[in-house]
């Protein structure tokens, strides 16, 4: 069906980032020389005066790098030049502020403006924010605290839970050779949140971390590490946002979430990072016994984006859900998708992946389940969408299945299709404007997985979407 | 005179071919996270193929086969597939003239010794065939390698039975090109080898082009079958549908990928892809791999792949009807492929295919 028209002013929209873009000019405490170096590792490793086992860490991971290649397959990383990029920069704040009044005025009117001060006083249990390599603010309900669950930035929980750290950070869950990037985040994390959760307590309401990139040409490396002991319950929920600058920047975050017999944990990510942002980011679960791990991922920034979450269904009986929404615009390579090893019998997991991609974007779902051998009775569904909106856009699916149990299942689908001019016409002919028929019509193919979000992030992301939808029409 | 020359013609492709093997990779074998499907002390040296006449006796080499050794062949080629052009033994050379209404081919391979075999077909315009190609017997080594042109309005059947000995390593590579309002449908059947390698590429490359794809494979023991089928888009109102269905018994392994890829021009084209797996034994693995590639957003695509067991419940049915376990699960599995065997239009093949595979299910 021909329909001219609306197809060429859907081509015609581009993201409204006035509030993520803006940055505040550059106030930090300490910025380590560009580059990589084992100095610069053992400044970091100084500054926050960290025990020698966390500086051997650090070395290993900066040895491991060294080794490591380079991954030889997705989106090209040429030009992504680790030289360039200022490895630690300390904002000139005070650190970990109780209150939004000790953050400094330019650092708080970012959050500000980016919503999260409001969110923490209508919807949040606790709330933590990064700015650079820094957390500038932290902060938890008193309610909550007295419950025994601790809430801290990553660095401060080393100070003071030394064991708790060393027992997860970097052990059996994601280890400083997985891959380059993990190696290259062992050598040089700093900040990110650490939760523990203890046994039996069932946290209801969500706890949020919010980091925003603000110098040029930097690299941000938190460190995400969630504890959740037996039968507990947490949310978790991160936003990630940069300004946007001519120079390449990188994020390379790790998140670590160990989630012992019985307990679940949902963790939500909306990350918005600038189109010069490269989002290497590493996301893993470990899953025990009847334990639960529910991913919900939006990839709507960067320019490259390689991020697969996984899940390892250690015990019996453990379950993983992926939900995930990439979008690509222009100048965008989302390769994303999710992985799941089932080890344990009655294993179980579900990925729903759907992606847009417009205006020459390219969004490619890259995903692995893999049935061990023993893992009887597992099953895992996985399902695949695409709308593609421009003709110079592309979509790539590649998922792989690798089964070695014969008591287990795995189904996948996939589809893709563009925004059909029909449905378009059809809801055109009901009364509604091009604008809204549109916007209807991407509002319900998000709909999955915006439903699963809080209502704050929901609405952000409708949002989001609808501001693309009005830049269409101009 | 002629014979000469085209005799020169096949043997600067074999020379040529045996240069470029030396700068040629292995294939690695190795595929995503894990997944190893490889022919077992495989080293290309140690075989042995006997030169003899290279035409086939019903069909003379002639001028027809030049188009057939060009460079546009050479997708991807690694080590094995310029062995296979450098060591080539037999020929077919198959032209199906202009307006043909129904042609029908059969090749019949029942061999001892080890075979790389050529199939060159030439559909003339608005031509009609059915091509039969049934392999058996026990080379140590078997290579087949068919390569197709169909012109203008073509409808190309091949129905493709893969029976080798239990010890056959045997690589299958198949590539075509089709043309406007042509038509290919590829049947194949694999039963046999210890190693199965086939990778079928299909360039749809004029418009109203289409291939239909449809794999049955049974393994067993410690057969290994790594199968691929690719349709590549280039024009518009292209059409694809790739499908391979089978089961594992024993401690076989089955990896089967299939890719579609759309490119820029291909608007208004379809796109299919399903891989089924049913998993009978405990030891058996199968692996999935449907991928997608796509730079036009005017197309419908989609794909499907399962792998699991057989329904718990059929089986309680039938044995509740009387069957014991192992019958139960024969006739189930029997049932599943059936309704794809179906669509084999020769009675007496059919029912023959039908045969074996109920002979290997016991």
């Amino acid at each position: 069906m021909e329909t001219p028209n609306v197809l060429e002013n859907i081509e015609n929209f581009e993201i409204n980032r006035e509030n993520y873009d803006s940055y505040n000019p550059e106030d930090l405490k300490l910025k380590t020389k560009p580059g990589i170096s084992l100095d610069v590792v053992k400044q970091i490793s100084k500054d926050k005066e960290e025990p020698d086992w966390m500086l051997q860490k650090r070395i290993d991971g900066f040895n491991a790098f060294m080794e490591l290649k380079m991954p030889q397959w997705g989106p090209s990383l040429k030009d992504l030049d680790l030289s360039k990029i200022h490895f630690y920069m300390k904002p000139n704040a005070k650190k970990n502020s109780k209150t939004w009044d000790e953050v400094p005025i330019d650092i708080k009117n970012t959050f500000e403006k980016l919503g999260i001060p409001e969110a923490e006083r209508n919807a949040l249990a606790g709330v933590g924010a990064q700015y650079d390599s820094e957390v500038v603010y932290h902060s938890l309900k008193k309610e909550i605290e007295d419950q025994g669950v601790i809430f801290l930035d990553c660095d401060e929980a080393l100070k003071k839970y030394p064991e708790l750290v060393k027992k997860y950070f970097m052990t059996t869950c994601i280890t400083p050779r997985l891959h380059a990037f993990s190696a290259l985040h062992a050598a040089f994390w700093s900040g990110g949140t650490f939760i523990y959760v203890p046994k039996g307590v069932k946290v209801k309401i969500p706890l949020q971390a919010y980091f925003r990139m603000n110098a040029k040409k930097g690299g941000q490396f938190e460190h995400t590490l969630i504890i959740a002991d037996e039968d507990s319950e947490i949310h978790y929920i991160e936003g990630c946002s940069a300004p946007q600058y001519n120079e390449n920047s990188l994020h390379a975050g790790c998140v670590e979430i160990h989630i012992l017999k019985g307990a679940r944990v949902r963790y939500s990510s909306i990350e918005n990072w600038s189109k010069n942002t490269y989002n290497l980011n590493t996301k893993r679960a470990n899953v025990q016994e009847n334990g639960i791990i529910e991913w919900i991922n939006g990839n709507l920034g960067s320019g490259i984006t390689m991020l697969y979450p996984t899940s390892i269904l250690i015990g019996e009986n453990a379950r993983s859900d992926f939900i995930g929404i990439a979008f690509a615009g222009k100048d965008q390579n989302q390769d994303t998708g999710s992985k799941v090893i089932h080890i344990g019998k009655n294993t179980k997991s579900t990925i729903e992946s759907k992606s847009i991609s417009k205006a020459g974007g390219i969004t490619t779902y890259r995903g692995l389940v893999s049935i061990k051998k023993g893992a009887k009775n597992s099953t895992s569904n996985i399902n695949c969408d695409t709308l593609m909106i421009n003709n110079d856009s592309i979509s790539n699916t590649y998922p792989y299945m690798d089964v070695k149990e014969n008591t287990s299942e795995v189904a996948h689908e996939a589809t893709v299709g563009k925004i059909n001019g029909e449905q378009i016409f059809y809801l055109m002919s009901r009364g509604l404007d091009e604008k809204k028929a549109t916007n209807m019509i991407v509002s319900g193919f998000i709909e999955p997985i915006v439903k699963e979000l809080p209502l704050e992030y929901a609405v952000e992301l409708n949002r989001l979407i609808e501001l693309e939808m009005e830049g269409s029409l101009g | 005179m002629t014979n000469r020359i085209n005799n020169m013609i096949l043997d600067n492709f074999k020379k040529k071919s045996m240069e470029r093997i030396k700068n040629s990779k292995m294939p690695e074998f190795k595929y995503g996270l894990n997944i190893l499907i490889r022919p077992e002390d495989f080293e290309l040296d140690k075989i042995k193929i006997k030169q003899g006449n290279n035409s086939d006796k019903k069909n003379k080499i002639n001028e027809e086969i030049k188009p057939f050794l060009t460079d546009e062949w050479d997708l991807d080629n690694n080590k094995v597939n310029y062995f296979n052009q450098a060591n080539l033994n037999k020929i077919t050379f198959i032209e199906i003239p202009k307006n043909t209404a129904q042609k029908e081919i059969y090749i019949d391979i029942n061999t001892k010794d080890n075979i790389i075999h050529y199939i060159f077909i030439k559909a003339k315009e608005n031509s009609n065939a059915k091509i039969t190609i049934n392999k058996s017997g026990n080379p140590f080594y078997a290579s087949e390698n068919i390569r197709i042109i169909a012109e203008k309005d073509v409808n190309l059947s091949i129905l493709n039975i893969e029976n080798f000995g239990v010890k056959t390593t045997n690589f299958e590579k198949r590539i075509s090109f089709i043309g406007e309002n042509s038509k290919i449908d590829w049947f194949d059947i694999s039963i046999g080898s210890l190693y199965h390698r086939a990778e079928t590429t299909s360039i749809l490359k004029e418009r109203n082009s289409e291939v239909q794809h449809t794999v049955i494979y049974l393994s067993k023991k410690e057969q290994k079958k790594d199968l691929f089928s690719s349709a590549i888009h280039i024009s518009k109102e292209t059409k694809s549908n790739l499908k391979a269905k089978g089961a594992l018994k024993d401690y076989s392994k089955v990896l089967s990928r299939s890719i579609i890829k759309i490119e820029e021009g291909a608007s208004d084209s379809d796109g299919y892809e399903k891989q089924d797996a049913l998993i009978l034994s405990e030891n058996a693995e199968a692996d999935a791999m449907p991928q997608l590639e796509i730079k036009n957003p005017n197309v419908k695509c989609s794909h499907g792949s399962t792998i699991g067991q057989i329904d718990k419940e059929k089986i309680f049915y039938l044995m509740s009807r009387g069957l014991d376990i192992e019958k139960a699960k024969k006739k189930i599995v029997e049932g599943y492929f059936n309704n794809t065997l179906e669509q084999i239009e020769n009675v007496k093949i059919r029912e023959k295919i039908k045969k074996i595979i109920g002979k290997k299910l016991k």
